[in-house]
């Protein structure tokens, strides 16, 4: 009961942590089951002076690491130190100090809402439709190298204007 | 001759395009808030808004819990209230009609005496079973309007304890889970709803003024209490909110409006659990100063986590 409680509290940010590192939807959710399940039977090793966040996370990091060479192409990123800023990352959203997960979604929605028109359709065509590579490019107008700095600048935007939120809920 | 491509370009061709993942040691903050956005964005965009929930609900459905989940959730939590709810009952079923509403201002006052610590042993009767749970009972304490404990015994969570003291709502659970503190009335509510327990009732102020508009009250039919108390229920009208009990029975004095037993019963198809609660006035010792606050209930060295 408690248990349900602190993961459902925590679910968001692990999600987006699992979608940083892991490049196929799939995989992400069998990590996030593992994850979970994992978590349940280590319970007893939880330090409460700690976030269960960070907790949660951190199983999830070990068993990517250890599932590592079988997972071979869907980890995008396995180096120590990138994937310490993104827990940092994921953990300023679970400060964003609301009850419901939604609401942390709230300020994400919103900086996306807040991109410029171009950068906004790019960014909504490449993840909430999955069009990709020249495709994508095609549908833009432009070339695939323009493409692709616009979503780098999009996701850049983004990421700004969520550190703006976090520094603002004191997260 | 082949070149190495640049970071950012890797960086894009490994988010947008099909590229090896990054093994090197070639941090930077910018490599760390690109995949972090792209995540932010895949975790948003790409499932429909129920997907987590149901992600969830499949790991928790996975984990060995369901021997482990308290069978019975939070009817308890309307003890505290109920207390108080329930005199109004007593008195207006006593009453002639016009006396009705006079009786019920003087339960109320009784109920929410500030001065009076009453506490409850509570036992639960599931629906499906016909004995009663096998639970060791609950004990409720309630003063006044906005003051309560509730402390329950699971069988394998173990004690898990709840109340406000006027200021604050807090959870102690068992550790290592840190004992939650908060200033919001509604952040505890939604926090305990999603532990299974119904903390809507804590404040008594709501509650009594629900019983007068959305309860039918008439004397228990053939009561074998005693005499000189008052035995009443409360029938639940189509008006009532959601979570209230289908009906309340109570017997009190109907001078003093203390109340000796209650019974809060819950329909088959209600939140929180099918189930009746069986409420008995114990004591009205007094407790200690700051009783109803959660220091009182854990050790010193305990995490508080304010929420």
């Amino acid at each position: 009961m408690l248990f349900e409680a602190l993961v459902q509290e925590n679910a968001h940010s692990l999600a987006i942590f699992l979608h940083s590192v892991i490049r196929d939807p799939g995989t992400v959710d069998d990590l996030f089951q593992e994850t979970l399940i994992t978590a349940w039977k280590i319970l007893d090793r939880f330090d409460q002076r700690r976030s269960f966040g960070r907790w949660l996370r951190g199983i999830a990091r070990n068993l990517i690491l250890s599932h590592r060479r079988r997972l071979a192409r869907q980890v995008l990123v396995s180096e120590a130190d990138t994937l310490d800023l993104i827990d940092d990352h994921c953990e300023s959203v679970q400060q964003l100090r609301n009850d419901l997960g939604d609401e942390r979604l709230t300020h994400l929605r919103a900086c996306i809402d807040a991109l410029p028109a171009t950068y906004r359709q790019a960014v909504r065509l490449r993840y909430q439709e999955d069009v990709r590579g020249t495709r994508l490019a095609e549908m833009l107008n432009t070339t695939w190298d323009n493409t692709k700095k616009r979503l780098q600048r999009g996701r850049k935007m983004i990421f700004d204007c969520m550190q703006e939120k976090w520094a603002a809920a004191g997260a | 001759m082949t070149t190495q491509p640049e970071p950012a370009d890797r960086l894009n061709e490994l988010l947008d395009g099909d590229g090896p993942p990054v093994q090197e040691p070639t941090f930077s903050p910018e490599m760390a808030e690109q995949l972090f956005a792209a995540g932010a964005l895949k975790h948003l965009l790409a499932a429909d808004e129920g997907y987590l929930d149901r992600q969830v609900g499949r790991a928790l459905a996975n984990v060995s819990l369901s021997g482990q989940r308290a069978r019975w959730r939070m009817p308890l939590v309307w003890a505290t209230t109920a207390a108080a709810v329930v005199l109004i009952a007593v008195v207006v079923a006593t009453q002639r009609p016009e006396d009705l509403m006079a009786t019920v201002d003087r339960v109320i006052e009784a109920a929410q005496h500030r001065d009076v610590d009453r506490e409850f042993e509570v036992r639960v009767r599931r629906r499906e079973d016909s004995s009663l749970n096998d639970m060791p009972p609950a004990h409720v304490c309630s003063r006044g309007a906005n003051k309560f404990v509730a402390e329950l015994e699971f069988p394998f969570l173990g004690a898990i304890s709840f109340g406000a003291d006027g200021k604050e709502f807090w959870v102690v659970s068992p550790e290592p889970m840190p004992v939650w503190v908060f200033t919001d009335k509604e952040a505890m509510e939604r926090f305990t709803e999603r532990m299974g327990l119904m903390s809507q009732a804590f404040q008594l102020n709501n509650i009594v003024p629900l019983l007068r508009r959305h309860y039918a009250v008439a004397l228990t039919k053939d009561s074998t209490e005693p005499k000189e108390l008052i035995d009443f229920t409360g029938q639940r009208q189509a008006s009532a909110p959601e979570e209230a009990p289908e009906y309340i029975r109570m017997v009190a004095n109907p001078k003093t409006g203390r109340p000796h037993k209650l019974v809060l019963s819950w329909g088959p198809d209600q939140r929180p659990l099918p189930a009746t609660l069986f409420f008995k006035l114990v004591s009205e010792e007094p407790k200690p100063k700051g009783f109803y606050g959660h220091r009182a209930h854990h050790d010193k060295d305990r995490v508080v986590e304010r929420r």
